[in-house]
């Protein structure tokens, strides 16, 4: 799995440190400018300056004045009521049945064979609740009012003692309120549905002494078969052992005698649904030379997500955690690595490449031994250092303490990487090493994920109404959509504006698509100054968007359906994070709901 | 109700029902039985019998896939367009290195478009040779080199008539399984993968642990399963499917494996065979190659005699060189004797226009030949070859011109089948592997490899003498194979034999071999060969040596008394050969002692022929009784290869009496 460093963030490292709530206050600010400006442009339009303005105003001051503190709760909450039945005679709970039936045929569509199933099915089930209940969102929100308004039932309601506020909040909670009741069912379907799917056990083909002590090997369930060896008592005889990993599980073994006879009986698989607690540090690079590198190499990959260190120099990798004691009782510390191996030549084909481990205070007063490894990749290598081990002190060989001598007084431990194997390469990224700091529980973590996806979905609501108060239902559906798209794949913009994507902007992509210019190539018209007027002209363009991506919200970074899959922890800053920007959302959009409900209200009267 | 409306209620009711009878007898569907054929007279209406007639069902295509089938109609028509965003998706994903979304997302790629052959064909190619070598440990890589097949066997299955998957798997059991760098690792896996023999069974029906399929240790060998898919491809021709590949290309993969396998064993230890000593593993090892050889042998021979459609438009047998040149000379002779003084008369304008040493070359008997005037009688035969029609043309009778023009076309037509035979040969290097399936079967073959690896075990566990010993014997019995089959020594046989004489030479421990060393002349012939001293019709003349002159030594009686030879000796500044070797003289390897005459092919030499392995059962290395005819229990009385035709070839294999030697009559140097 690849963590981006800002998941990474704490909530206040997020909130202050990495200017969160300034780059928040900044677009809140700069929309209501925005929207006043535009508001007062279109009502000097209409009235004139002076009335353009008293108008405008007046709207803010009956919001912060009157409709504000007059909101009711009460009526919020019947207007909820009012939207959740209305949803349901619009028959959404058929969604439920289209869910289920997708889990009922889920099984042909899914490959069984996969190396980690547990990831292939919680993938699935939280991509379906995704698709389903966003554009349940899109669909309620979006045609609701319009409709109202269409009907004159909005005429009804307004004449009753009903604020805009009111409407606007109503709305987005009723939906918000059916969304949810259908997102909880889906979720505690999709976690039997995970949990029935992961879970099998195995029946033993054949098990005896052999060289390794007692081992044997299981039947093919379940698509895959397992090693195992068993584990002798004091006593001589057999009573526990333990499998091989297969794609990505393993089982415990139990014998058990039975009418004078050994049984083994398999336990549930281990290792599919987990949440792992990281903590993730950060990362230098060492070049040949031993010096501090910007990035290490690149080895040719197109993916330039992990960079590479040279075996058999002084090329290194070194992470610095910051390290709490209590997050580890059992004096253990336990890493693991998801690192690359790549290799010039084949070499020894038999074992994979090697590097070494060593722990290390910061200060560089401490360090362990050298700790030899071979790379697994693709999978997640767990290597746990008991908490003394051989080292030095001061180049005095000595027994070093992890806890006490290799953490320094900030609690920052430094763990370096290197790859031994001459002409081979170890490549890696920040997230590829981190400190295992015990584990949570797999359905509270799916419960974070599916929090996501509510978010997403209140996102979409609060979109769906806000655009809902001033434009027709399919057109409020088109708006919604599209930014929910420019959400999802608005990076691409950003790409194009800060000229990581090659080609240039929309009016430079026009004069090249006809002269079949490739867009590597720089443009040449043979006219340098009309070149630098497009070039400025597109830039505009592009930046202009860029700040309407900006604004919006960037639904795949709610998504954490990867961390649930992946077996981590989804953090609680991150968490913690997204709600905060989901309820910044919220607020937006409401208002802005508000204001066009409002206008549109003085419109007709 | 409005009788309007009544009136037009009943027109449109009426048009329904008269139209549903034709499309009743129509559209009605064919009732099948379970295993899918048409079940008694229910045909089903008209286009359901085109359908059936044309196998254009989807049943009759091959195993419905419920998955598909609902993917297919989700797409409501625009799959071509979901297949190409779920192709760039898996670019990304294999870029990206998400190996289990790679594998999840071609399975959707397949499940839209399951008739697209390309697809599958790709994929698993991608899956196998690709995705398998971004991984570091070998099992896992062992482990997708099984996906790719696993998506190919998929394949397989839902379009049954098609041959192109079971020959794809063919490919990948043999070549990634058998070739690659992790070859031992990925044929031990295999052995062993018990799991994955029955997932084929239960999934393809094919037993890979069938006698055809197991090797000498009695469990499957990935070469041999891939012969068996091609096994399973050439069946599904015979019912009636279409080819994947090429006549050529598709019936010699099968032989072809054969090789492979035995070569397979040469080239491995099998550690896991229990064996009394390494001696007796290597000793049961190259006899059961042996064996595996003759399988080989037999197979190519059965392949020589399939008949090809040639894109000429002639139909041959590659087996049938020499019989294709004797109804040449048949016809030359007789159009010859027809056209009488004519014919002399132009042909000995062109003899006359020959170099004396050609002339006298040609007029040597072929078995009285040395070298030099082997190459310059091919050369020779080749410049006198006379234009029929130009001959015919010249008789006066206008009832014998136009048998004479009859004669002459039917000679051309001979000529032409010649030479899409040649042609055809050597595309597959068929000499040569012909050659080599006869040489591995040698006593000699077999003694020198058991003792070029006993040398080698010697030589580790730094017994010298004992070191010495065996190397010399494996070198005599290297030259003695060479002498008889000189293809061997283009070959990467060769290549070991030059590397153990290195070792050799280190035990030694002196600058140069000694004169009287065995491979002298082999080594001398191997620096020329290595100067581009091997020209093709040099190389068609080696391939083709103990079949036209049996019984006759290459290296030691006939290429070092060459003056051509000599001559390349001395321009490439190594020993003149002359000071090595006596005068020339023909030796009877038998006795050892000079020839009076030249050798006729007899019956005794035709006994040589016969494969090295005798009737007797092997002992297995842990002294068990095993049957040498590895891996069936086929006697080998039964494996026998065609004396007959042998015998035929054994005068005219090569197609020098006719063809232009440097047009290829050669087999060249090993094709992989």
């Amino acid at each position: 799995m690849r963590i981006e460093e800002e998941q990474m963030w704490s909530y206040f490292e997020w909130l202050i440190y990495k200017l969160g709530l300034v780059h928040g206050a900044g677009i809140a600010v700069g929309l209501s400018i925005l929207g006043f400006l535009l508001c007062f442009i279109v009502s000097t339009f209409k009235y004139g300056p002076g009335e353009g303005f008293f108008r405008v105003t007046r709207v803010i001051y009956e919001l912060l004045a009157r409709d504000l503190p007059g909101t009711s709760l009460h009526r919020i909450f019947a207007l909820s009521r009012l939207a959740f039945q209305e949803a349901i005679r619009r028959k959404v709970l058929a969604l439920m049945a289209v869910f289920i039936v997708v889990l009922l045929f889920a099984g042909w569509f899914l490959d069984s064979n996969s190396s980690n199933i547990g990831q292939l099915y919680i993938s699935f089930v939280m991509t379906g609740t995704s698709y389903l209940v966003l554009l349940l969102g899109l669909f309620l929100s979006c045609f609701s009012l319009p409709a109202d308004i269409t009907s004159k039932t909005i005429q009804t309601i307004t004449t009753k003692p009903v604020r805009a506020t009111e409407i606007v909040l109503g709305r987005i909670f009723g939906f918000g309120a059916v969304g949810t009741v259908l997102l909880v069912a889906m979720g505690i379907l999709s976690y039997f549905f995970v949990v029935r799917g992961v879970n099998h056990s195995h029946s033993f083909r054949d098990w005896g002494p052999g060289k390794e002590g007692v081992a044997g090997a299981t039947e093919v369930d379940a698509y895959h078969s397992h090693k195992f060896t068993m584990e002798e008592g004091a006593d001589g005889s057999i009573q526990y052992g333990v499998t091989n990993d297969v794609q990505s599980h393993k089982h415990t073994v139990t014998a058990r005698e039975v009418d004078g006879e050994t049984k083994l009986e398999f336990g549930a698989p281990e290792g599919l649904l987990q949440a792992r607690m990281p903590i993730y540090g950060s990362m230098a690079i060492y070049d040949r030379a031993g010096n501090l590198a910007r990035s290490g190499l690149n080895v040719g990959y197109e993916s330039e997500y992990q960079t590479y260190i040279e075996g058999a120099s002084l090329m290194s990798a070194v992470w610095t955690f910051d390290v709490d004691k209590s997050e580890f009782p059992d004096g253990k510390l336990p890493i693991e690595l998801s690192l690359k191996a790549f290799r010039t030549f084949k070499g020894d084909i038999v074992t994979g490449v090697q590097g070494e481990i060593i722990l290390r205070n910061p200060d560089g007063s401490a360090e362990s031994r050298r700790n030899p490894f071979i790379v697994k990749e693709f999978e997640v290598d767990q290597i746990v250092f008991d908490g003394k081990m051989p080292g030095s002190i001061n180049g005095e060989p000595k027994e070093v303490d992890i806890f006490e001598d290799l953490i320094n007084d900030d609690g920052k431990l430094e763990i370096m990487i290197r790859c031994t194997d001459p002409g081979q390469y170890f490549g890696m990224a920040v997230g590829d090493v981190y400190l295992r700091a015990g584990e949570r529980q797999f359905g509270w973590n799916l419960f974070k994920g599916f929090l996501g996806i509510w978010m997403q979905m209140v996102l979409v609501i609060c979109l769906g109404v806000m655009f809902s108060t001033f434009l027709s239902g399919p057109v409020a559906m088109i708006a919604t959509l599209t930014s929910l798209v420019l959400g999802f794949f608005g990076t691409i913009a950003a790409d194009v504006a800060l000229g990581e994507t090659p080609g240039g902007g929309p009016i430079e992509a026009i004069i090249r698509m006809p002269m079949q210019t490739g867009a590597l190539v720089d443009l040449d018209l043979g006219n340098p100054a009309l070149e630098t007027a497009i070039e400025f002209a597109d830039a505009g363009i592009m930046y202009s968007l860029f700040t309407v991506f900006q604004a919006l919200p960037a639904f795949g970074k709610f998504n954490t359906a990867e961390f649930v899959a992946y077996g981590f922890n989804i953090f609680p800053d991150l968490v913690g994070k997204h709600l905060t920007m989901t309820f910044c959302y919220f607020i937006l959009t409401s208002c802005v709901g508000y204001f066009f409900l409002k206008t549109r209200e003085l419109a007709a009267a | 109700m409005n009788s309007v409306v009544l009136q037009r209620r009943l027109t449109y009711i009426s048009a329904m029902v008269v139209l549903i009878v034709p499309l009743y007898f129509l559209g009605r569907p064919s009732v099948r039985n379970m295993d899918g054929t048409i079940k008694n007279g229910r045909t089903g209406g008209a286009l359901a019998q085109i359908r059936t007639k044309n196998s254009l069902g989807q049943g009759d295509l091959g195993e419905l896939e419920p998955a598909s089938e609902s993917m297919r109609l989700a797409t409501l028509g625009l799959r071509g367009v979901a297949a190409t965003i779920l192709w760039q998706k898996a670019e990304y994903y294999k870029k990206e290195q998400y190996w289990d979304r790679l594998s999840a997302t071609l399975n959707q790629i397949a499940a839209l478009q399951p008739h697209f052959i390309e697809i599958w064909k790709f994929q698993s190619h991608n899956m196998s040779y690709n995705v398998s070598t971004q991984f570091d440990n070998y099992e896992h890589r062992y482990d997708w080199v099984k996906r790719g097949m696993d998506y190919l066997v998929r394949g397989a299955k839902i379009n049954k008539t098609r041959t192109e998957m079971p020959f794809e798997l063919g490919w990948f059991f043999g070549n990634k399984m058998g070739v690659a760098d992790e070859k031992v690792q990925y044929r031990q896996l295999y052995r062993d993968d018990r799991d994955f023999h029955e997932e084929i069974l239960a999934k393809t029906g094919l037993d890979v642990t069938q006698k055809d399929g197991r090797g000498p240790d009695q469990k499957p060998d990935n070469w041999l399963t891939g012969r068996l898919w091609y096994e399973r491809c050439y069946e599904m021709v015979a019912s009636g499917a279409k080819q994947a590949k090429s006549t050529l290309m598709f019936y010699q993969k099968g032989p072809q494996w054969r090789m492979k396998h035995a070569e397979a064993i040469q080239a491995e230890s099998y550690a896991h065979v229990p064996a009394a000593s390494e001696e007796a593993r290597a000793e049961w090892r190259f006899e059961a190659a042996s064996a595996a050889w003759r399988f080989a042998q037999r197979e190519w021979e059965e392949f020589g005699m399939l008949p090809i459609l040639t894109t000429y438009g002639s139909t041959i047998q590659m087996g049938l060189m020499g019989k294709a040149n004797d109804d040449f000379q048949k016809a030359q002779d007789d159009f010859a004797e027809f056209c009488g003084d004519i014919y002399e008369e132009l042909q000995g304008e062109l003899v006359d226009k020959l170099e004396d040493v050609e002339r006298e070359a040609l007029d040597l008997p072929y078995e009285e030949r040395n070298f030099e005037q082997v190459l310059l009688a091919e050369n020779a035969a080749y410049k006198i070859l006379l234009d029929p029609d130009a001959v015919a043309k010249r008789l006066e009778d206008d009832d014998a011109r136009m048998t004479a023009m009859t004669k002459a076309k039917e000679m051309v037509r001979l000529r032409e089948q010649i030479r899409h035979i040649d042609v055809y040969r050597n595309q597959i290097n068929y000499a040569y592997w012909a050659e080599r399936c006869l040489a591995e079967q040698e006593e000699e073959a077999l003694l020198a490899r058991t003792q070029m690896f006993n040398a080698d075990q010697h030589l580790e566990n730094a017994e010298l003498t004992e070191a010495f010993k065996a190397f010399e014997e494996a070198f005599t019995n290297w030259d003695k194979l060479f002498n008889k089959r000189p293809a061997m020594m283009i070959d990467d046989i060769a290549d070991d034999v030059i590397a153990s004489v290195q070792r050799y030479k280190q035990i030694l421990d002196e600058p140069e071999l000694p004169e009287d060393f065995p491979l002298n002349d082999f080594l001398e012939f191997r620096r020329v060969y290595e100067d581009q001293f091997a020209d093709p019709a040099m190389l068609g003349v080696i391939s083709s040596w103990p079949k036209k002159y049996p019984g006759r030594n290459f290296l030691t009686e006939m290429l070092r008394k060459s003056e051509e030879y000599e001559k390349q000796f001395k321009d490439t500044g190594t020993k003149d050969p002359g000071e090595m070797a006596p005068a020339f003289e023909m030796i009877d390897l038998e006795t050892g002692k000079p020839l009076e005459k030249p050798q006729e092919p007899t019956a005794e030499s035709e006994e040589q022929e016969e494969p090295a392995v005798s009737e007797e059962t092997l002992e297995s290395p842990a002294g068990e009784k095993t049957s040498a005819a590895e891996p069936g229990e086929v006697s080998v009385a039964e494996e026998k290869p065609a004396k007959v035709e042998e015998s035929t070839e054994a005068k005219s294999e090569a197609p020098l009496s006719v063809s232009k030697p440097t047009e290829g009559s050669a087999p060249g140097p090993k094709k992989k």
